[in-house]
C-alpha cells in the first residue's frame, strides 16, 4: 500500500472503530502494521544516510593513519580535532531539529563516535603510545554510550556492542571476565527496551536484537576458557532459550521481525540434526564427557543453561508440548556432560533420527492445524534435510545419492504443494 | 526531568568526554616532551601492519630483564616503577624495580612480562612502537636490517617525567629515522 493510503487507512480507523466496523484490538494491530511500513520505508530512505556517515567517518580514519609526519603534532591534532568538532555540530543539529529525524540523528552520532575514535588513533600515532587495542576499544564504547542515548541511535548501539567484542577479543585469556561483558552489554539493554517498547515489530527493534546477540553470545563465548568442552551444550542451550524467549514476547509477527526465533531455530536444528550422526556422540566428537566437563564450564554458561530449561518447564506447563519437545537436544546433552557417561553412539545417533522426524512431523501438523504455511514448510524442510543427510553420512555410490536427491527433491516439491493446497483449504 | 533535556544533557556529557580523553592524553604528552629528562634505549626494531593506527615500526628494547628483589610476591602483569639512569655509553640502565613509586631520581611505570624462578624478571615498556607514514614505515624497516650488525645499532629517545615516559624520537647509525632515510638512497 502506497503511504498516503495508509495514512488515509490509519486516520480512518476511529471512525470506523465508532462505528463498530472494526474492534479496537483489531484498529490496533492495523495501525501497528502500518506503522511499522512507514517506518521501513523511512530505513530504506535513512540507510543511505547512515551508510554515507559511516563511510566518511571511515575514510577520515584511514586518512589519518597514512601519519602526516612531516607536519608538526599541533597542526596534526588541530585537523584530528576538525572531524570531531564537525560530528559534534551535526549532532547538535540533530537534536534541535523539529520534528525529529532518525536519519540525522543516526548519522549524527555515527559520525561523531567514529570522528572520536580516529582522534584519540591520531593522538596515540602523534605521541607513540603502545598498542593496547582493549583498551583502545573500551574507550571508544564507553564514550559512544552517551552519545547513543542522546541521539537514541541504534545504529551506533551496533557499533558500540562490535566495540564491545572487539575489546574481549584483544585481551588476553587471563583477563576476559564473562561478568564484565554482560555488564558492558547490559549498558545497551535501556536503548533496546525502549525501542522496543515503542515498536517491537520496528526495523529498529529487529536489528538491534538482530546485531546485538549474535555479538554478546560471541562476546561471552570468548571468555570461557574451556569452550572446546561445552560448545555443544552452550550453544544448543542458547539456541533453545532464543526460541523460548521469542514464544514469550514474539507473537505472531513475520519470521523477518523476530531475529530471536530465527537464530534459535537455526541453531536448534544444527545440533538436532549433527546428533543424527553417530561421530557427533563419539568421545573426540562435540559431547564430550571425560571429568563431567559441564561442572568446568563457567557460571554463564550454567545460568543460560538454567534459564533455557526454566522457560521451557513454564512451555510444558502450558502444556505447549512442542515447544517442550526442543528442549530435548539440550537436555540429552547437558545430561551425558554433567554425569560424564558415554552412551553407545549408534544408539543415540538412531534415537535423534526419530526424534528429528517426529519433530518435523509434527511442525507440519501443527502449521496445517492453525493454516500456517510457513511452520508447515519449515517441518518439512527439516524432515527433507534429514533424509539428504542420511545419504551424505553412508557409503552411497553418486548415481544412487544423485537418483535420491532427485526423488526427495520431486517429494518436497510435491508435499510443500500439497500443503499450500490443504493450508488454503 | 523531561526526556529532551536528558537527551541534552547526555550530549553535553559525550562531548566532554570526547574532548576530555584525547585532549588529557596529549597534554600529558606534550609536558613530558617539554620537560621530562631524555634518555636513550637501545632497540631492534621491526614492520607490522596495525590497521587501527597506520604502519609503525615495531620496538623491541634490549637489555629490559632485571632482577627482583626478595620479599614480594612478585606475578607477571604487575606494574612496578623502575629507577633509571645513563650508563658509560650514554644508554639507559634499568634500576631495581618496587612496586612503588622511588622517592628520588626518574623512573618510568612499567609492566612484569614474565617471572622466571631465578628472581629474574622482563620488562614491558610503556611503547613499543614508533609510528611513520606508510611511505617510511618499510624503508624504515630495511634500514635497520642493514645497521643491525654494524656498531651502531638502532635506539630511542624517551622523555621522563614523574614517572610518564613519552617515546621521543627513533634514531639509525647515529641520525632520525627520518634524516637517515632522506640521505640514504632507497
Amino acid at each position: 500500500m502506497t503511504k498516503p493510503a495508509a495514512a488515509w487507512l490509519r486516520s480512518e480507523l476511529p471512525e470506523l472503530e465508532r462505528a463498530g466496523i472494526v474492534d479496537a484490538a483489531t484498529a490496533a494491530r492495523l495501525r501497528a502494521h502500518y506503522r511499522a511500513a512507514a517506518d521501513d520505508g523511512g530505513f530504506a530512505l535513512g540507510l543511505s544516510g547512515i551508510l554515507g556517515a559511516l563511510l566518511v567517518g571511515l575514510g577520515v580514519i584511514l586518512l589519518i593513519a597514512y601519519n602526516w609526519d612531516s607536519w608538526g603534532r599541533g597542526l596534526r591534532l588541530s585537523i584530528a580535532a576538525l572531524p570531531l568538532i564537525a560530528g559534534q555540530l551535526a549532532c547538535v543539529v540533530a537534536l534541535r531539529r523539529t520534528p525529529p529525524s532518525r536519519t540525522w540523528r543516526e548519522s549524527a552520532a555515527v559520525f561523531a563516535a567514529l570522528a572520536f575514535a580516529g582522534a584519540l588513533a591520531l593522538v596515540s600515532q602523534i605521541f607513540q603510545f603502545g598498542g593496547d587495542l582493549d583498551r583502545y576499544l573500551l574507550t571508544c564504547a564507553l564514550v559512544g554510550l552517551p552519545l547513543l542515548y542522546a541521539l537514541d541511535s541504534s545504529v551506533l548501539a551496533v557499533l558500540v556492542a562490535a566495540a564491545f567484542t572487539g575489546w574481549v577479543g584483544a585481551q588476553p585469556d587471563a583477563r576476559r571476565e564473562p561478568l564484565l561483558v554482560l555488564l558492558a552489554f547490559a549498558s545497551l539493554v535501556p536503548h533496546v527496551v525502549a525501542a522496543w517498547r515503542e515498536n517491537p515489530h520496528s526495523w529498529r527493534s529487529s536489528w538491534l536484537l538482530g546485531w546485538l546477540l549474535p555479538l554478546c553470545l560471541i562476546a561471552l563465548s570468548l571468555t570461557i576458557p574451556s569452550m572446546r568442552d561445552v560448545a555443544a551444550v552452550w550453544f544448543s542451550a542458547w539456541a533453545l532459550l532464543l526460541i523460548q524467549i521469542d514464544r514469550e514476547i514474539g507473537g505472531d509477527a513475520a519470521l523477518l521481525r523476530r531475529p530471536l526465533r530465527v537464530y534459535g531455530e537455526l541453531g536448534w536444528a544444527l545440533f538436532a540434526l549433527a546428533a543424527t550422526f553417530p561421530d557427533f556422540w563419539e568421545p573426540h566428537g562435540f559431547v564430550r564427557v571425560a571429568g563431567g566437563s559441564l561442572w568446568h564450564a563457567h557460571a554463564v554458561a550454567i545460568l543460560v543453561l538454567l534459564l533455557a530449561l526454566a522457560l521451557t518447564a513454564r512451555a510444558a506447563w502450558r502444556r505447549q508440548w512442542l515447544l517442550t519437545a526442543l528442549a530435548v537436544p539440550t537436555l540429552v546433552i547437558a545430561v551425558a556432560q554433567a554425569i560424564a557417561v558415554k552412551w553407545p553412539p549408534n544408539a543415540m545417533a538412531l534415537l535423534f533420527n526419530a526424534y528429528v522426524l517426529a519433530i518435523g512431523i509434527a511442525v507440519i501438523a501443527d502449521g496445517i492445524r492453525g493454516q500456517r504455511l510457513r511452520e508447515a514448510s519449515s517441518g518439512l524442510t527439516l524432515i527433507a534435510v534429514l533424509v539428504l543427510l542420511r545419504f551424505f553420512g553412508g557409503e552411497w555410490s553418486f548415481v544412487v545419492r544423485g537418483i535420491a536427491f532427485v526423488i526427495v527433491g520431486l517429494a518436497f516439491l510435491a508435499a510443500n504443494v500439497w500443503l499450500r493446497r490443504k493450508v488454503r483449504a | 526531568m523531561t526526556a529532551p533535556r536528558i537527551g541534552w544533557l547526555l550530549l553535553a556529557l559525550a562531548i566532554v568526554l570526547q574532548w576530555a580523553l584525547p585532549a588529557s592524553l596529549a597534554a600529558r604528552s606534550e609536558y613530558v616532551l617539554r620537560h621530562g629528562a631524555r634518555y636513550y634505549l637501545r632497540t631492534a626494531p621491526v614492520d607490522p601492519l596495525d590497521a587501527f593506527r597506520g604502519r609503525y615500526v615495531a620496538l623491541r628494547f634490549a637489555d629490559v630483564e632485571v632482577r627482583l628483589p626478595a620479599g614480594t610476591d612478585w606475578r607477571a602483569g604487575m606494574r612496578v616503577a623502575v629507577p633509571l639512569s645513563t650508563g658509560a655509553d650514554r644508554f639507559a640502565r634499568f634500576g631495581v624495580p618496587s612496586p612503588t613509586a622511588p622517592a628520588r631520581g626518574d623512573f618510568i611505570i612499567a609492566t612484569l612480562g614474565s617471572v622466571g624462578l631465578d628472581g629474574r624478571a622482563t620488562l614491558v615498556l610503556p611503547f613499543d612502537r614508533y609510528y611513520l607514514n606508510e611511505r617510511l614505515a618499510p624503508a624504515a624497516e630495511r634500514a635497520y636490517r642493514e645497521v643491525s650488525n654494524s656498531p651502531a645499532p638502532a635506539y630511542v629517545s624517551i622523555r621522563v617525567r614523574d614517572g610518564a615516559a613519552v617515546l621521543e624520537q627513533l634514531f639509525i647509525d647515529n641520525q632520525t629515522v627520518q634524516r637517515y632515510l632522506a640521505r640514504t638512497p632507497r
